[in-house]
């Protein structure tokens, strides 16, 4: 087991420097059913983190307890130093502007422009006023217009979402979350709604926009074989346990077979 | 036994009683109310034949009241959507605040609105606070409550999750996550919903004058009362008109906004 290996234990004792995020011993449940039974995982600053694992192993859980989305129900999340678990709603709410979040479903208000849908990454920052009236600073639109060009929707950036392919929208997903100007990203299932082009094109984004500003992303992905192009590092999750992890070199395929081999089962 | 045996008896049986309360019904209703010495004059045809024959000089005094009646209808429709939102807001499931307790109370304003017609809201309006236009107005504004609670409710309920988690993440405050997680996604619903409640209303108002609420309906009225069977023709052909003219427009008016 990973747990006794003694090079990560020293790991888990001492956090190195740069480290970002910080789980310990982690557990969530729904009603009676124990979803995550203990997580213990550092994401540091430079870490592309892929969570792999079948469909009900808790990826989805783990990545929305990190941001309390969903209410873990034990252990420890240290962001920045900070215990997230204890913080009351406004202090919440500030540490969740730091940690930008990218989605399956792309989760961008249909009805409105490529634009707003990024400004409202700032959203957190944004008086109640602007809100009102949507009248956005001048710097945030001009923050909101460079991203837009980055993620190349230049052209798009006063049509409404919902004039977009899928593979559009979730560049927006992105530019969105890059607007938080975030310390963590974290990244469910980007590509699952996705065409597997499009999907490579996706996760060739999230990493280089992730690199050029030194933003650790924490990703859960179905996809062994994108997991292995894209990440760092990799955790395989199964029945909410950590079954392995390493870098991609290192990990041994048969044991990857193994946590999938439940979900045929 | 089987239900091969039985379901002819039972059809029989069922269809006799059926006939006899048919025969009852009509026997009482219109064989003994009815007048049938004039029924069997000229009379009824003669009065349907004034009908056919409107008075259009009458035309150019009805367009004022036509105009109350529009505005009857349309400050109604928004007075019904300000008193429908915090009922929409108690009788949507996801969002109500106190529980099944709001939920109830929500649900329960909207068939009171509904189950009480509009006649009897103005009569009770009248009596209230006078004639005039204002009787009508609340009468139509509270009756407009039950559809559009309803339906607000219903656009509420199936709001995308979607959207609001993302604002979550970022940090938005339970206000923003109205502002661009809910609002968003309900307005359209709400504007087509209010647009088609105005054009009903055009309808409902149109009569409302009969108890004294203004507009096209108390011309109606007087005609009648003068037995004046080519003026009475003439605001209904008004009426007709109207009604027309309203459902073009909401029906290019939600097809804008949706």
């Amino acid at each position: 087991m990973n747990r006794d290996n003694p090079e990560r234990l020293e790991a888990v004792m001492t956090p190195a420097r740069s480290t970002v995020l910080e789980i310990r011993g982690l557990e969530a449940r729904y009603g009676e059913r124990q979803v995550l039974r203990g997580i213990d995982l550092n994401v540091a600053r430079d870490d592309f983190v892929a969570i792999i694992g079948p469909s009900g192993s808790g990826k989805s859980t783990l990545i929305r307890c990190i941001n309390r989305l969903v209410e873990p129900s034990g252990g420890k999340i240290l962001f920045d130093g900070v215990d997230l678990l204890p913080l009351a709603p406004p202090a919440l709410r500030r540490a969740r502007r730091d940690i930008g979040m990218i989605f399956q479903e792309f989760n961008l208000v249909e009805r409105m422009t490529v634009l707003d849908n990024v400004v409202m990454g700032r959203l957190g920052d944004t008086g109640t006023l602007r809100s009102l009236t949507r009248l956005w600073r001048n710097d945030v639109v001009e923050e909101a217009l460079a991203l837009i060009e980055r993620v190349g929707l230049a052209e798009h950036a006063r049509q409404r979402a919902d004039r977009l392919s899928g593979g559009q929208r979730q560049r927006v997903g992105i530019a969105r979350a890059l607007m938080q100007r975030p310390k963590l990203l974290l990244v469910d299932e980007p590509t699952s709604s996705l065409d597997p082009r499009i999907a490579r094109d996706v996760m060739t984004l999230i990493r280089e926009v992730a690199c050029e500003r030194h933003i650790p992303v924490l990703c859960n992905i179905h996809d062994i074989d994108l997991a292995l192009a894209f990440c760092t590092r990799m955790v395989g999750l199964q029945h909410g346990r950590a079954r392995f992890e390493g870098q991609p070199g290192s990990i041994d395929r048969a044991s990857v077979q193994h946590i999938y081999e439940a979900e045929v089962l | 036994m089987s239900v091969g045996q039985r379901t002819p008896r039972y059809a029989s049986v069922w269809l006799l009683a059926g006939l006899m309360a048919f025969a009852f019904c009509a026997h009482d209703i219109l064989v003994r109310d009815t007048d049938w010495a004039r029924m069997m004059s000229g009379h009824p045809w003669e009065t349907l034949a004034r009908f056919a024959r409107p008075d259009f000089t009458l035309i150019a005094d009805l367009l004022e009241p036509a105009l109350e009646t529009v505005l009857m209808a349309t400050l109604a429709s928004f007075a019904g959507l300000v008193l429908a939102l915090p009922v929409a807001w108690l009788g949507a499931a996801n969002i109500t605040p106190f529980g099944q307790l709001s939920f109830v109370l929500g649900r329960s304003l909207m068939t009171v609105s509904r189950s009480v017609h509009e006649m009897v809201w103005a009569l009770l309006f009248v009596s209230a606070v006078g004639l005039g236009a204002l009787p009508g107005i609340l009468a139509l504004a509270v009756r407009s409550v039950g559809f559009l609670a309803r339906t607000m409710a219903e656009a509420i309920e199936d709001v995308a999750p979607g959207p609001i988690e993302a604002i979550r993440a970022a940090g938005g405050s339970p206000f923003k996550v109205l502002l661009f997680g809910i609002v968003p996604q309900v307005l359209p619903a709400f504007i087509g919903c209010v647009i088609f409640e105005w054009d009903i209303n055009i309808r409902r108002s149109t009569i409302l004058g009969l108890v004294g609420a203004g507009g096209l309906g108390l011309a109606l009225f007087r005609q009648m009362a003068r037995a004046d069977y080519a003026g009475v023709a003439a605001v209904i052909l008004v009426v007709l008109a109207l009604i027309l003219v309203g459902e073009l427009i909401s029906d290019r008016a939600r097809r804008a906004v949706i």
